[in-house]
C-alpha cells in the first residue's frame, strides 16, 4: 500500500478514530499519518468531504494551549457508515488473505 | 552534483498559506477562510508540538496540489447538485490540473462524444420543427396558393407526414436526453473514482 490506495480506506480510519471520542484536525491527521504515509494535507480535504456529506459535525472548545480548536464527531449518520464501511473491509480482508494463504 | 533541489527556499507558514490562497482563487470566499483556516490551524497546533514550520510545511504537501483537490471537490458538488454544462466543463478544467484526463486518451473521445451529442440533438430539434413546419404548411396552403405549393400532395397525407416528423423528433429529443443525463453521471464517476485514488508522492 505505498503508492496507491483508495481513499475510502481513509474515510473508514477517520471514522473508526472518531468512533473512540471526538478529536481536532491536527490529532486526527498525527494518528493517521503515523501508521500510513500520507501527505498530512490530504486529510483536510476528506475531513470537509464527510461533514458535508453529513457524516462528521464540528464544534469549536476551548484549549489551555492556545486559540480554540475545532473538534470533530461523529453523527448517527456518520456511525451507520462506519458500520458498513467496516463490513466492506473485512469482506475483503477475508478474500485477500483466502488468495494469500 | 544536482542541488537544485535542496537550494529551494524552504517553505515556512505564511508563504505556504499565501500560495495556497494564491492557488484557490476563484472560490467563494467562505469556502476558502474554512480551508486556510484548516491548514493554518494545524500550523499553530504543530508549532504548540515543537515542530518547525518548515517541517509542518513540507508534511502537508505541496499547496498548490492542495488547492487543485479543494478546488476539484468544490467542483464536483456544484455539478451533482445543479446539472449544466458549465458546471461539468468545470470539473473537466479541474482534473486537467490533476492529470486525470489523460489528454489523449479521455479528452479526446469526451469532446468526441459531446459532439455526437450536440449533433443528435441538433438533428431532434430540426425533425421537430420540420415537422411543425409541415403542419402548419398545411393548414396555410388552402388560404396562400400562391405562396405554398405542396406539389400535388394531398392535405391528410401532408398532416400524417407532418405529425408523424414531429412526433419523432420530439422521441429522437427525449431519447438524446436520457443518453446526455448518463453521460454526464458516468463523467462525473469517473472523475470522483480518480479522486479516491492517493498518489502518496505529490510534488
Amino acid at each position: 500500500m505505498d503508492t496507491q490506495f483508495k481513499k475510502g480506506v481513509l474515510d473508514l480510519c477517520v471514522i473508526a478514530i472518531l468512533k473512540k471520542h471526538d478529536c481536532y484536525g491536527y490529532e486526527l491527521v498525527q494518528k493517521i499519518s503515523k501508521t500510513i504515509a500520507i501527505s498530512e494535507g490530504t486529510l483536510y480535504p476528506i475531513l470537509r468531504r464527510l461533514k458535508k456529506e453529513g457524516y462528521l459535525e464540528t464544534y469549536l472548545q476551548e484549549s489551555n494551549e492556545g486559540p480554540s480548536r475545532k473538534y470533530y464527531s461523529l453523527t448517527k449518520k456518520g456511525k451507520e457508515k462506519g458500520k458498513k464501511l467496516k463490513e466492506d473491509w473485512k469482506d475483503f480482508e477475508k478474500k485477500v488473505d483466502k488468495i494469500l494463504k | 552534483m544536482n542541488n537544485q533541489r535542496s537550494r529551494k527556499p524552504l517553505r515556512g507558514k505564511k508563504q505556504f498559506l499565501e500560495e495556497l490562497s494564491k492557488n484557490l482563487r476563484g472560490l467563494s470566499k467562505e469556502d476558502k477562510r474554512e480551508i486556510l483556516e484548516d491548514y493554518e490551524a494545524h500550523f499553530i497546533i504543530g508549532k504548540k508540538k515543537k515542530r518547525k514550520e518548515s517541517e509542518i510545511a513540507k508534511a502537508l504537501g505541496n499547496p498548490k496540489q492542495i488547492a487543485k483537490h479543494a478546488k476539484l471537490e468544490l467542483a464536483i458538488e456544484k455539478a451533482e447538485k445543479k446539472k449544466s454544462i458549465g458546471n461539468i466543463s468545470r470539473v473537466i478544467f479541474a482534473s486537467l490540473g490533476l492529470g486525470f484526463f489523460n489528454l489523449i486518451f479521455m479528452i479526446g473521445p469526451f469532446f468526441g462524444l459531446l459532439g455526437i451529442l450536440i449533433g443528435l440533438l441538433a438533428t431532434g430539434f430540426s425533425l421537430t420543427i420540420s415537422g411543425i413546419a409541415i403542419i402548419v404548411a398545411g393548414f396555410l396552403a388552402p388560404l396562400m396558393v400562391e405562396f405554398i405549393a405542396l406539389g400535388g400532395i394531398s392535405l391528410p397525407l401532408i398532416f400524417l407526414v407532418g405529425i408523424g416528423l414531429a412526433s419523432f423528433g420530439l422521441l429522437f429529443l427525449i431519447g438524446t436526453f436520457y443518453v446526455s443525463k448518463g453521460f454526464y453521471k458516468i463523467t462525473l464517476k469517473y472523475v470522483k473514482f480518480n479522486m479516491k485514488i492517493i498518489r502518496s508522492e505529490e510534488e
